[in-house]
């Protein structure tokens, strides 16, 4: 703990050790009062940083927190560290830019916030005590109680849907499959089909047009994933500015949060998509809110209501009843098979489908072998219930195997090659059968490998080719399934988020204020201790010291002069704003310049914050002129 | 969020019971008040929510208040919103449209409960043209159409409220006795019981009609007499053909105070209608030449009957889905075994004649010793090689019918009938020409459509007297006929993938007894016979039946 505070204080020194004079003198004389010449700086920074260890300050400084603080830690909480200009952006749809602005300069005052390499950070003395404080509900919103039952795309959808695609061999959504899917509502469904239609395609897991087929090997290695990284990787196939990890890692906790949070406004959603995107360094993409909602991630239900997502859900045994469905509860182990040889009729809360004689041989044509399906169902039932079914299965199976078409080559050789053949265990692989004593069906797809076999075996394989090759034209990958599947596994929800803060309320600490005022100071001092008591900056009496830190930062109303005194000292200054009130508007601007009609009238040139569009304002027009320190650094 | 409950209740308003739940029967019980029972095999039994099962269940005072509470209860899982807003909004529909009588007896008055309902009416064409405007929200309508409007009005999601009292027929006294004729104590049985109660209700509006399913060989016959006690008036039983004719007849004198001459026969060969009169569908749809009229049935129409009852109600013919729309003002009660129709006509039948009111899964009736225990096997059998290469030339039709006439199948009834020595027989085929094989390989009585009702009689007779212990019986078995000792069925052939005649033939060895029962279906292995037996398993595999399977070979 102790190397934890030594560690935190190296960094807190090495943080302020970076600032601008202005900002770190700004900083030593509120809290360590008058600065007397000659001085030295690191004794100042190891004061300062003593000041800040202690823990009375970091208490009164957690007890100053108030909802507004909270939800711009929380922000960087979940984003990591951001440039504050970044922050101000983030949140101008909630509050106005002035406000942010404000309280992001005033975190900083307060040393809540450091700054560091141009990002904001919590302050490292009180990193952790903050990072406690935070949450997610003053930045997204109020939370459900309960978690929607909206179905989405899970592993065992895309079981159901592979079946389905089995039976049909096509892929085009149609209207009789609301029935096998009714917790989906129609619109939705037929939308999730197309997608995970689009992706499977991608993936080659499915190929062909008109007759659709699977590739059960694929299909297998996607299923190898849980909810969680399938849902992952479904969205890192839409994105149009996937990153590989950086992308999954973005979909990872997005689902993390998602999961944490129950349901989500709109503009909270756009709000995650965007902190999470800076935080994982990917582009912002707009249409990953469509790709939720394709996905069945989020729901709209005045809100957006967020699916359970279950991770690891706990697998049931098999129901197989009299009239050959096949039914479970909840989901089947990873590397389930049921999909392969059934077809399914309903996907629901209870997953019932149904074992016929086309879904069988359908079963036995892509690969599955009887002994597989045997082994299947006697593991995950009572024998009551399957043993009349493995005995039709046995027998259809039987009559299944009693015609074999092979795609194969004929080789006929004399009796002498044939055993050399028959014996030479290299080929067997390439061997699919012997039909006769001289007469072998060798594999097509490996031609060019047993013929090399052959002729360094020292048979001399005839050259005439009297088949037309066939050519197998491999659909081209986007990206390499393998690969997305690798990074899919390292998907993990992560559930640290803390979704509900507690209660705040900030605590004043009147006393001080009471001491202030009946100091004997003078009215300019006082005034200044005021006012950097209000904005949380005097934790302890220690700061009441006779002096003035700040000039006047506001004026208004009559007080002309005073108005163009302040824009004068900001113009240039690049840690300073200026907060003009208008009568229509509210303008932060940066000062270019305070120039004057030929009628002696003063007119400021700035900059309007964000945009930084240049504007000219006759000063007289303006209200109020409030003086923003927006960077303590 | 799980409780031990049976219940799911799935998204697309099926509700799936646990039947090996320890609360199961107490969950069933609350859910046939306002669902459907789809399918009950043996271990999750299917029950459906629909605009029926829910309007049944407002018609009867289980308001949508209850059937909520009732799901929330058995349900293992927080029922799916979309379900509760279906039933909500289903049950509130009930009451919307009310018939009543109005102050002209030719005419009914409908009352709509809003303007939205009446315009939505009017617009409709198959309803304006029976519908007069009465006032702001009602109409009239000729009494004749009742049945009519009120089909067209589910059709569009409106329940009519039926307020109309059903027309007491003429009085005619009946009781159940304690002992038969024959001197056999007798009682209705518990679910009989159920059935007939859940048909009449209090008697006031909204019941008096509709259909109860029940298993073969459940007695469904007195069900039927027990409603016919309850009403004691006029009654009208439509049944299959003459032999079952003549054991309804049979039964409701054995078995009720009325007496022979009380009862009238009313078939092709005799019409003597009487207080209680039994008929067939064939009768009445009867007519000489293809454009003309059907002149027999007026029977049903004109006959002042108080009850009129459809037996195997899967059955009826289409000639008297009219005419029995115009019945609505009838007591009447459908019986059946199997809902299934081939022509997919379920809904029609049960609108017209009422919804279903009463059904119980087999297995559990088999459970308590109501029906018989039977184990079905599926013998398959393979082609005689000689037969291999034209059964290969043959068309699907031809293919079927060699299948099914597969000679071999002669030298398996053989075997199949020495393994049951002590059973009582039934050969049941499609192909006359294969049953009459068999009855003359073997020697046997058979029946066919063309063997006189007086020789049916006799030999059905022999059979239930033990005089004769194997019957080589055509389709004209399948349904209706009572053989009370049969135990065994071998079935050579069957109508391609017939779900019910499955089940019926099944039936006909369902009665309790003190022995299991054997149900054979011979099938040709590697033909399409196998496909078509496979189909017509469908019914009974979601009874919960299962075919043991067995390859004969050499």
């Amino acid at each position: 703990m102790d190397q934890l505070t030594d560690h935190a204080q190296q960094q807190f020194m090495k943080l302020l050790g970076r600032y601008s004079e202005d900002s770190y003198f700004y900083l030593v004389r509120n809290y360590l009062g008058v600065v007397t010449t000659p001085f030295h700086k690191p004794q100042l920074t190891a004061r300062l940083c003593q000041f800040f260890s202690q823990k009375t300050h970091q208490d009164r400084m957690l007890e100053l927190l108030d909802e507004l603080d909270l939800v711009i830690l929380s922000l960087l909480a979940v984003t990591g560290p951001l440039p504050s200009e970044v922050v101000m952006d983030l949140l101008k749809g909630s509050y106005s830019y002035g406000t942010i602005l404000r309280r992001v300069a005033n975190l900083q005052e307060r040393l809540v916030l450091m700054t560091d390499e141009g990002r904001l950070v919590f302050n490292p003395l009180l990193a952790e005590e903050l990072a406690l404080r935070c949450s997610l509900r003053p930045l997204f919103g109020e939370h459900a109680q309960q978690v929607s039952s909206a179905p989405y795309c899970s592993t065992e959808f895309v079981r159901a849907y592979l079946s389905l695609v089995a039976k049909e061999s096509k892929v085009a959504f149609r209207e009789e499959y609301l029935r096998v899917f009714p917790s989906f509502e129609p619109p939705r469904l037929q939308q999730l089909f197309n997608a995970l239609t689009q992706v499977l395609m991608q993936n080659l897991v499915l190929t062909g047009d008109k007759k659709v087929s699977i590739d059960y090997d694929r299909a297998g290695m996607l299923l190898e994933l849980d909810d969680h990284q399938l849902v992952c990787l479904l969205l890192c196939s839409q994105m149009s500015t996937f990153r590989g990890e950086s992308s999954f890692a973005f979909c990872s906790d997005l689902l993390s949060y998602l999961d944490a949070l129950m349901q989500i406004d709109t503009a909270s959603l756009k709000l995650l998509i965007r902190s999470l995107s800076l935080k994982h360094g990917i582009a912002y993409d707009s249409e990953v809110l469509t790709h939720l909602s394709t996905w069945g991630v989020i729901t709209l239900d005045g809100v957006w209501k967020v699916a359970d997502i279950q991770t690891g859900q706990q697998t049931n045994a098999l129901l197989i009843d009299s009239d050959q469905t096949i039914s479970y509860l909840g989901s089947r182990p990873k590397d389930d098979i049921l999909y392969r040889f059934t077809f399914i009729e309903v996907l629901d809360r209870q997953k019932r489908y149904r074992l016929t004689k086309e879904s069988f041989l359908w079963g036995l044509d892509s690969g599955l072998s009887y002994q597989e399906i045997e082994r299947y169902l006697q593991d995950n039932s009572s024998t009551a219930m399957h043993s009349l079914l493995l005995k039709q299965l046995g027998m259809l199976n039987e009559r299944y195997q009693a015609i074999t078409v092979y795609d194969a080559l004929l080789l006929s050789c004399d009796e002498r090659t044939a055993h050399v053949v028959q014996n030479l265990p290299t080929l067997a692989e390439h061997r699919y059968k012997s039909i006769s004593p001289t007469l072998f069906l060798m594999r097509r797809d490996t031609e060019e490998i047993w013929r090399q076999i052959l002729a360094s075996a020292g048979l001399l394989a005839g050259a005439t080719r009297s088949y037309e090759k066939i050519e197998v034209q491999k659909q081209k990958e986007a990206l390499s399934l393998s690969l997305l599947l690798q990074q899919a596994l390292r998907c993990r929800r992560c559930t640290t988020a803390k979704v509900e803060g507690d209660t705040v309320r900030p605590m004043i600490d009147e006393s001080l204020q009471r001491e202030i005022e009946s100091s004997s100071f003078s009215q300019a001092q006082k005034q200044d201790l005021l006012h950097r008591f209000h904005a949380k900056m005097i934790l302890s009496s220690s700061q009441i010291v006779a002096q003035v830190i700040n000039t006047t930062i506001e004026a208004g109303g009559f007080d002309y002069q005073g108005k163009v005194s302040l824009a004068r000292q900001a113009v240039g200054r690049k840690d300073v704003a200026l907060q003009l009130q208008l009568t229509d508007q509210e303008l932060v601007v940066q000062a270019l310049e305070v120039a004057y009609t030929v009628q002696r009238e003063a007119l400021l040139k700035a900059a309007v914050m964000p945009t930084m569009e240049v504007k000219i304002l006759p000063i007289s027009k303006i209200f109020l002129i409030r003086l923003v320190r927006f960077h303590v650094s | 969020m799980m409780q031990d409950t049976p219940l799911i209740v799935q998204s697309d308003k099926t509700l799936l019971l646990d039947v090996h739940h320890k609360d199961s029967e107490a969950c069933r019980a609350d859910l046939v008040r306002f669902c459907e029972l789809i399918k009950s095999p043996e271990h999750m039994h299917t029950y459906a929510l629909s605009p029926i099962s829910l309007w049944n269940a407002a018609s009867s005072g289980f308001d949508v208040d209850s059937v909520v509470e009732r799901l929330k209860a058995w349900s293992r899982f927080p029922v799916p919103e979309s379900i509760l807003f279906y039933v909500k909004d289903i049950a509130s529909r009930w009451g919307k449209v009310r018939l009543s009588e109005s102050d002209d007896p030719r005419y009914y008055r409908l009352f709509v409960d809003s303007q939205r309902i009446k315009t939505e009416l009017m617009q409709r064409k198959a309803l304006s043209k029976l519908l007069v405007v009465k006032d702001e929200h009602s109409f009239l309508l000729e009494t004749y159409a009742r049945g009519e409007v009120k089909l067209q009005l589910i059709k569009i999601g409106y329940p009519v409220e039926d307020r109309v009292p059903l027309v007491k027929g003429p009085d005619v006294p009946i009781a159940l006795r304690s002992e038969t004729l024959g001197g056999k104590p007798f009682s209705v049985r518990p679910y009989q019981q159920m059935a007939s109660d859940a048909l009449l209700g209090d008697l006031g509006p909204g019941c008096g009609f509709g259909t109860i399913v029940l298993p073969c060989g459940s007695g469904k016959t007195v069900v039927g007499m027990h409603i016919m006690q309850r009403l004691c008036t006029r009654t009208l039983v439509v049944t299959t053909n003459v032999a079952a004719v003549h054991q309804w007849m049979q039964e409701i004198q054995d078995k009720t105070t009325l007496d022979s001459s009380q009862i009238g026969e009313y078939t092709g060969e005799r019409k003597d209608p009487r207080d209680v009169t039994v008929c067939t569908y064939q009768v009445l749809t009867y007519r000489p030449d293809k454009e003309g009229p059907f002149p027999h049935l007026e029977l049903l129409t004109k006959g002042r009957w108080g009850l009129i009852i459809y037996d195997e109600v899967h059955m009826l013919p289409a000639p008297v889905f009219k005419v029995t729309a115009e019945l609505q003002a009838v007591y009447r009660v459908g019986l059946t075994a199997t809902l299934v129709r081939e022509d997919g006509r379920e809904d029609e039948v049960f609108s017209l004649v009422g919804p279903k009111r009463f059904d119980v899964p087999w297995n559990e009736l088999q459970q308590q010793g109501f029906i018989a225990e039977a184990y079905c096997h599926e013998i398959r059998i393979d082609l005689p090689k000689e037969l291999e290469i034209p059964y290969a030339l043959a068309t699907k039709r031809e293919k079927y019918r060699m299948a099914s006439e597969n000679p071999l199948k002669l030298e398996v009834v053989k075997d199949l009938v020495s393994r049951h020595p002590d059973d009582f027989i039934l050969i049941i085929g499609q192909y006359l020409d294969q049953l009459k094989q068999i009855a003359d390989a073997f020697g046997l009585p058979i029946i066919t459509g063309s063997t006189p009702n007086a020789k049916r009689e006799e030999l059905y007779k022999a059979f239930k007297e033990g005089d004769c212990r194997i019957l080589v019986v055509s389709k004209v078995a399948n349904f209706a006929i009572d053989l009370p000792d049969a135990s065994v069925a071998i079935q050579v052939s069957g109508t391609f993938g017939s779900r019910s005649e499955e089940a019926q033939r099944l039936g006909r060895i369902l009665r309790p007894k003190n022995r299991s029962s054997f149900f054979y279906s011979v099938v040709t292995r590697y033909s399409n016979e196998e496909e078509f037996a496979s189909n017509r398993q469908k019914f009974l595999a979601e009874q919960g039946y299962s075919y043991e399977i067995e390859v004969w070979t050499n």
